[in-house]
């Protein structure tokens, strides 16, 4: 066999040089590396790119040539240009960006590898635990975390706004802290940022609400509080599992808690309740539940399938692009709420009212107003909920015979102290009367990141002769996901377009997955908790 | 003196067919290459430092197509500059955008790729292989060049980290206040 050298011998200066200069033509004509990054996130920019832009809410672009990112302080700051909506520069300066005012990081670098091409990094695992990576659509999430009580005493009471993923979607979300008590006139409670979620607080309001001994008061889906005689629980509870009467018949101790329908995640299941016979005419439903983890599997699946797109679909939503609105509250809709269904009078049902308090934290007590019952009538009361199999963990259900209104005294905070882990087990309170004041301003918002931790007190009003007070919180605000590199590995564009599209589609195609994963996704949930810093 | 010899024997005709094929491989790399002003498309090593939108020509579905500064992609919108107007087109009326992300080096590309050429006069016997290869990877460079400069597309997903605005034009913009882009200096 001839060998090949041989043949560079002949012409080894051209054949090399030949070589060479094609391999210079193949690599050496330059093309742009783009990196978009949605904030705000951990840091995570191209770190060789010569430049970096900052979009911010307003439309301004600020283009950095030197800047250092300050993970405390969350800002960016540096040598920059800043440019108004028409990109005209308004100032070369010694910028200083906060996170929460910039929607994209965007940085370019010149490349030579073409395959490299457009990319688009939306990704920070800051943080993720073993529990979470192991299981990317188990992490735990779904907004700010509210406490009563300090240290090993305290308990979760209650989940803000779980719904509202982008400002546009920002929600006030009323709800009960029945184990809130005031301590030399002030009430207390503390607010965690438990997930890998930047949360916006636009304003923490306690509601005070005096009623007379021996009476309770509930809050409505709409934040209305009503003040109930007494309330009774259920004699009979039935359902596909037979009788769930032990679970629901009280607060506390064990929810009823089914598992999803293998084949449909939306497959709904019925739950007949009957109460003792009352003659009071004007009854509620009494119910304290909250979400199982399927909303939250169905909400990072979605996120998981988008990939390198689910940082522009969720700016989509932010700026309230109708489009991605339409298809959130189609995704949200294919679960539905918990319906409350009625006798119809001719042996079916109809529905009468719905609850769906959203977040699979903490469950919450919702009172549901049933049809003013004819005068005379006191027999015994029959009411069926209808609801997604698996979709909601029941605690209680009990009627309320319900009185009126309560009136409630609206509080604005009066003390806020930033909470940082000291030791093992301690916990330090530093005065924040910057997070006080934008707490107080309707027109800020105050922005918590994971670890954050904030104790907000109220000076209660003094309390009337024979009355006593229950107190709800009421928290509007919204928060943006992180997203994680670990979802990436789904990307799927025509999954998530038919998952947008025909949600109800979706739930079936989804419901084996789902299936597979539910018995340990509770476990990862909770262990991918973020612990105060 | 040798080397003349035999191109000019059997061999040349081969170097000038492989010559031949540099103008085609500009013609094959045109068929890619941007319908954009020249002046509208920076160069790759201004990308970094410019702040406006990439160039687009939109043909819509019916009707004559628009060119100029992509503001805006949303999923049902797109959103450009054009003359002295914000104009919107909505994305199921549009058939196809073409989008410059900088300029190709065509030019340089095929420059290098005709001296390459060229310079295989001195292989002797071996230039009827390595003139072609010059040519076919002078042609496969242009035309992957060109194709990573612009863009064809109707997805929203793709165009919208090119708009002047890629996150959207946000809410709080007055569009009246839009206006076409000065370009200002590099701080």
């Amino acid at each position: 066999m001839r060998p090949l050298p041989s043949i560079v011998a002949r012409r080894p200066r051209g054949v090399l040089t030949t070589t060479l200069l094609l391999s210079i033509l193949a690599s050496c004509f330059p093309g742009v590396h783009r990196t978009l990054e949605q904030a705000p996130t951990r840091f995570h920019t191209d770190s060789l790119a010569p430049y970096l832009k900052v979009h911010l809410a307003s439309g301004d672009l600020v283009l950095f040539s030197t800047w250092s990112a300050d993970s405390v302080a969350r800002r960016i700051s540096g040598r920059a240009t800043r440019y108004d909506i028409n990109r005209i520069a308004t100032s070369a300066i010694d910028a200083v960006i906060p996170y929460d005012s910039i929607l994209l990081f965007e940085s370019n670098r010149v490349v030579k590898d073409r395959g490299l091409g457009l990319g688009i990094v939306t990704g920070a695992s800051l943080g993720v635990t073993a529990a979470c990576a192991l299981n990317p659509k188990a992490c735990f999430g779904s907004c700010p975390t509210i406490y009563v009580g300090d240290g090993p005493a305290a308990r979760l009471e209650a989940e803000s706004f779980s719904s509202s993923v982008a400002r546009s979607l920002a929600a006030t979300d009323v709800d009960a802290l029945p184990s809130l008590t005031a301590v030399r006139g002030v009430a207390t409670i503390h607010i965690r940022n438990e997930a890998l979620e930047t949360h916006h607080l636009h304003s923490v309001s306690l509601l005070a609400v005096p009623h007379p001994r021996g009476t309770q008061v509930f809050a409505t889906d709409a934040g209305a509080v009503w003040l109930a005689e007494r309330t009774v629980a259920p004699v009979r509870c039935a359902a596909a599992e037979g009788s769930c009467l032990e679970a629901l018949r009280a607060r506390g101790g064990a929810e009823r808690s089914v598992r999803v329908d293998s084949t449909d995640l939306a497959a709904r299941e019925t739950i007949e309740l009957r109460f003792p016979a009352t003659s009071a005419p004007r009854l509620g439903l009494v119910l304290r539940s909250r979400q199982s983890l399927v909303s939250t599997f169905l909400f990072y699946q979605t996120l998981a399938y988008l990939g390198r797109g689910a940082g522009r679909w969720l700016a989509s939503l932010d700026r309230g692009d109708s489009v991605a609105h339409r298809q959130a509250r189609l995704a949200s809709e294919a679960l539905g709420p918990i319906e409350v269904q009625w006798p119809d009078g001719a042996g079916g049902w109809r529905t009468v009212a719905s609850t769906a308090e959203h977040g699979p934290l903490a469950a919450d007590v919702r009172v549901l107003p049933l049809p003013v019952r004819a005068a005379g009538d006191s027999g015994p009361v029959a009411v069926r909920l209808r609801l997604a199999r698996g979709a909601w963990r029941i605690d209680q259900a009990a009627l309320a015979e319900l009185v009126a209104p309560a009136a409630v005294v609206r509080l604005a905070p009066d003390d806020v102290a930033r909470e940082t882990r000291v030791g093992a087990a301690g916990v330090r309170r530093d005065a924040d009367p910057g997070a006080l004041a934008l707490l107080r301003d309707s027109t800020r918002y105050l922005a918590t990141y994971p670890g954050d931790g904030y104790a907000v007190s109220w000076k209660v009003p003094p309390l009337p002769r024979g009355e006593t007070m229950s107190y709800f919180v009421s928290v509007r605000g919204f928060y943006l996901e992180w997203l994680r590199q670990e979802w990436q590995a789904d990307e799927n564009p025509l999954a998530a377009a038919a998952l947008l599209a025909d949600p109800a589609r979706a739930m079936r195609t989804l419901a084996p997955r789902f299936s597979q994963l539910e018995p340990t996704m509770e476990a990862a949930f909770w262990g991918s908790r973020h612990a105060l810093r | 003196m040798r080397c003349a010899e035999r191109v000019r024997a059997p061999l040349g005709p081969v170097l000038r067919r492989a010559a031949r094929l540099v103008p085609g491989m500009l013609l094959l790399a045109s068929c890619r290459a941007s319908h954009a002003p020249r002046a509208a498309v920076p160069r790759p090593a201004d990308v970094p430092t410019r702040v406006e939108g990439s160039w687009v020509v939109v043909t819509p579905v019916a009707g004559a197509f628009i060119a100029g500064e992509l503001i805006a992609a949303h999923a049902d919108t797109i959103f450009l500059w054009s003359g002295d107007a914000l104009v919107s087109t909505p994305m199921r009326a549009v058939r196809r955008v073409e989008l410059s992300r900088y300029r190709a080096n065509t030019a340089a590309i095929a420059t290098g790729t005709l001296l390459g050429v060229l310079s295989t006069v001195s292989h002797g016997f071996w230039l009827i292989l390595t003139a072609p290869i010059w040519a076919l990877t002078g042609t496969i460079t242009a035309v992957s060049d060109t194709r990573n400069a612009t863009l064809e597309t109707t997805n929203p997903g793709t165009l919208a980290p090119w708009a002047r605005f890629p996150a959207g034009l946000p809410s709080s913009v007055d569009r009246r206040q839009l206006r076409g882009v000065i370009r200002p200096p590099a701080p």
